[in-house]
């Protein structure tokens, strides 16, 4: 008896204290997005929250008329972050749940005048926001992105994601930069890329990257979208995508390589106190599309050219983006050091504090190797 | 209680009872009064097995046992023998001091019939009815064997209840029949009415949920499980048989999945533990997630959970429990209508309960697509005494998923699988074969194997 007595008083206790976490789902602010900027005239921080609203997500019955967006954006401006957080139940009945935040997009104006480490320290810092949570940059400003009307998609915050995951479609498109990935790359004391969006007349565009350096956490530049290729070799993070061959570099073009896959190696020699390094891709591609339509693919040797050309191609992206963090930015946000840390370990701890220096005034050679192992169901032309 | 006869007494009590028949014959030297109860026997034997041979019985010196060559003639020394021989429908003969006992009994019984509780699709259709003797005669025709014995036991202080267990010698465990005999024997109850007051009786665990001894209607069922070790025990005037002992695992097995070939009925049978695991789990982990963990549904599931939550007035921990108790209220309801009207209940609690408490706005269709899901599941439990005690456990999940969430249900599901470890079903491991692990055992649990040819049964 005495054991019933305690077994029913010892669940008691657990039952007894319940409830005082609950909160019902509708009751919740959900956010799927998250705008960071700076607000010149208060010399503020400026936080967006977008908001959910369930009640105006249109429903199969009534989706013919138009209804107004379903999200609402609420921007304030504070010290912390966190006081604007706080302060957004002045506006909003909901508190805000960051357990569903999809993407976060700063501005540039934000990270020229704040430090990128001290700008992410609630979203680490914080449980309830995930690790996993895309940053995005812009150089814009952030409210006019989060107030664009999202094709295909109901939040533009999660149409700013949703265009970050076509990076296998295209190398143009940079690949995701999460907030965990953050904090070590800061942790790592090495400067980044953050993902680019702009506003292309009234759609969300993905475009290029800024440039994140580490001594100073600072933004210091932006890399265009033509260039993201070359970073995208160097990244080794090319999975699929195209090369475009003019007729400038191959007779009778212009040709569309579909990439199938592709593998960076990197090679370091250091001679004395002069690190080399050697970038070998190889790229595996098929034909995809040939406006030459004269070309006999039957006849062996036919794609040499065509490789040549697209060798040619690739290296003259990488040794551009190269070219652009040597001598423009002086900076190595392309994380070649990581190469240089595992395969000369000795070298690197003893030039690690030097490494600023070292990079602009390194030698890189770019080795392109491309195959075309297939060129498609049918061929016209091919002179019988 | 064991008197000595006293015919006279016999005699008076007996003729103060209008439904007792009594007969007065005189015999050369002496009366033989002829007693039965015409409801339980069978009329016509009596006048032509006992009475005409009286009648016309030459030698009256000889004793009166003589006169009966056909007939098993008892003996009865004991006045309780007596009256349970009267009431099982004997007739008695008295002969000056001694009490004689033939068997006339004619009992009233339904003719045999598919037990309408446990449907299979396959596999014989005969079912138990309410008279032992013909249970008896059921089980003998499914299965022959030369092993199979039966002991016989009467129970009862007001009512006598003939119960008989069967088992098959060599098989069953000593221990096992020892400890059936024990509980039988030491059952003290005025009158049983039924097996499943007599499970209740000889279980040991009265404060589990879960049956400790199986029940059934059917004779294949009982058979296997006969062949499989176990004690079978039969109650008259009941058609659900008892077996024992019982697992969890036993309780999931259904004719249907020996009956057709091992794959599917696998696939089956594995679907019928996860509907059990969802009717129980369902309802609570939905409470859970959309009263804590909001973080834990996907983005796209949680805006449309909470655009259809918007509105309702009712927190959906209320909203669970109301429609768990619609269901529970509609399934009674079903049970107990006569069958004529018994889909109007469905038609009620479909369109009534479920679209129009959507449409105005008290539900939200999720929370109705959870419960009903829920508890169709449950029905896929063939026994219905798990089922009940499945559903008594997913309304005690429903609770400590609205106190404490997921942590909660956890410690929910802690305390069950606990008690289930804990609990035993004479002396044999309720969750066997899964704790304790007998690999070998497996072979016919989450997954029924191919059944081994060239005469191996299933182990």
């Amino acid at each position: 008896m005495p054991r019933k007595v305690f077994f029913t008083s010892w669940i008691l206790l657990f039952v007894l204290t319940g409830c005082w976490d609950i909160k019902e789902i509708e009751d919740v602010g959900i956010v799927t997005g998250m705008g960071l900027d700076f607000n010149e005239e208060t010399d503020e921080l400026t936080m967006i929250n977008q908001y959910v609203v369930p009640a105006r997500i249109p429903t199969q019955q009534s989706s013919s008329q138009h209804q107004s967006d379903p999200y609402q954006n609420i921007s304030q401006s504070g010290k912390t972050f966190f006081e604007i957080i706080r302060n957004n139940s002045l506006e909003s009945n909901r508190p805000p749940n960051y357990t569903h935040l999809k993407s976060i997009l700063a501005s540039t104006a934000l990270f020229e005048k704040e430090r990128a480490d001290q700008v992410i320290d609630l979203f680490i810092r914080d449980h309830e926001f995930r690790r996993t949570t895309p940053v995005y940059l812009t150089r814009g400003p952030v409210l006019d992105i989060l107030n664009t009307e999202p094709a295909k998609e109901l939040f533009p915050s999660i149409q700013i994601k949703s265009l970050s995951e076509n990076f296998q479609k295209n190398n143009q498109n940079p690949t995701n930069l999460s907030i965990g990935d953050m904090s070590q790359l800061i942790s790592e004391d090495k400067s980044f890329l953050i993902p680019g969006i702009t506003l292309n007349e009234g759609n969300i565009k993905s475009s290029g990257a800024g440039i994140i350096e580490a001594e100073s956490s600072n933004y210091v530049g932006w890399i265009d979208v033509e260039d993201m290729e070359g970073v995208r070799y160097i990244h080794n993070t090319v999975q699929g995508g195209f090369i475009y061959l003019d007729e400038e570099m191959v007779q009778e073009g212009p040709i569309i390589l579909e990439i199938k896959g592709s593998k960076t190696k990197f090679q370091t020699k250091v001679t004395g106190d002069e690190p080399e390094m050697t970038l070998q891709i190889a790229t595996s591609t098929v034909l995809a599309e040939d406006w030459g339509t004269g070309r006999d693919v039957y006849k062996a040797g036919w794609k040499k050219e065509i490789e040549e050309a697209s060798n040619n191609v690739i290296q003259g992206k990488v040794e551009r983006v190269l070219k652009i963090a040597q001598q423009e930015y002086r900076i190595d946000f392309l994380d070649i050091s990581k190469w240089i840390q595992i395969h000369e370990p000795k070298y690197w701890k003893e030039h690690e504090k030097e490494w600023n220096e070292i990079f602009p005034d390194m030698n890189f050679n770019v080795e392109v190797t491309t195959e075309i192992t297939d060129f498609g169901t049918q061929n016209f032309n091919t002179e019988e | 209680m064991d008197q000595m006869l006293d015919i006279g007494q016999i005699l008076r009590e007996k003729e103060k009872n209008h439904h007792v028949t009594m007969k007065k014959l005189e015999l050369e030297s002496h009366p033989v009064h002829v007693i039965y109860i015409p409801a339980i026997t069978d009329t016509k034997q009596v006048q032509d097995a006992i009475l005409l041979p009286l009648q016309e019985w030459k030698h009256k010196e000889s004793p009166l046992p003589h006169a009966f060559s056909a007939e098993p003639l008892l003996q009865l020394e004991k006045k309780n023998d007596v009256d349970r021989y009267l009431l099982d429908g004997f007739t008695l003969l008295i002969e000056q001091d001694t009490v004689y006992a033939i068997d006339t009994a004619q009992f009233a019984y339904r003719s045999i019939q598919e037990p309408v509780s446990e449907m299979t699709l396959r596999g014989s259709r005969d079912g138990f009815i309410e008279s032992l003797e013909q249970n008896v005669a059921l089980l003998r025709v499914h299965l022959r064997s030369t092993d199979l014995k039966f002991e016989e036991f009467t129970i009862g202080t007001r009512s006598f209840t003939n119960v008989s267990i069967a088992y098959i010698d060599r098989t069953v465990n000593e221990d096992l029949l020892k400890d059936v005999r024990d509980r039988i024997n030491a059952v003290q109850e005025d009158y049983i009415p039924d097996g499943g007051v007599m499970e209740q009786l000889i279980e040991k665990n009265n404060y589990s949920l879960f049956p400790e001894i199986q029940e059934t209607e059917r004779p294949t069922k009982v058979s296997s499980a006969l062949v499989e070790g176990k004690v079978a025990i039969f109650v008259e005037g009941s058609p659900s048989v008892l077996l024992a002992p019982t697992t969890l695992n036993s309780l999931f097995q259904q004719a249907d999945d020996y009956n057709f070939k091992w794959i599917p009925a696998s696939l089956i049978r594995l679907m019928r533990f996860m509907a059990a695991f969802f009717s129980v789990m369902l309802p609570s982990v939905y409470i859970s997630l959309i009263s804590y963990h909001h973080g834990l549904i996907p983005t796209d599931l949680a805006i449309s959970i909470a655009k259809t939550r918007e509105g309702v007035p009712i927190p959906s921990f209320m909203e669970a429990l109301i429609m768990q108790l619609t269901i529970e209220t509609l399934r009674e309801a079903g049970i107990r209508l006569p069958k004529p009207i018994g889909p109007a209940v469905s038609i009620v609690g479909a369109i009534v309960l479920g679209e129009a408490a959507v449409t105005a706005g008290i539900v939200s269709p999720l929370m109705v697509i959870v419960v009903s899901f829920a508890a169709i599941c449950s029905f896929t439990i063939a026994d219905y005494a798990l089922s009940l005690a499945l559903r008594t456990i997913s309304f005690v999940m429903l609770f400590a998923a609205a106190f404490l969430g997921i942590y909660g249900l956890i410690l929910a599901v802690f305390i069950v699988s606990i008690h289930l470890v804990h609990l035993q079903s004479f002396s044999v491991p309720y969750l066997e074969p899964f704790t304790p692990f007998y690999v070998k055992r497996w072979k016919d649990s989450l997954i029924r194997f191919k059944l081994k040819k060239g005469g191996g049964r299933i182990e």
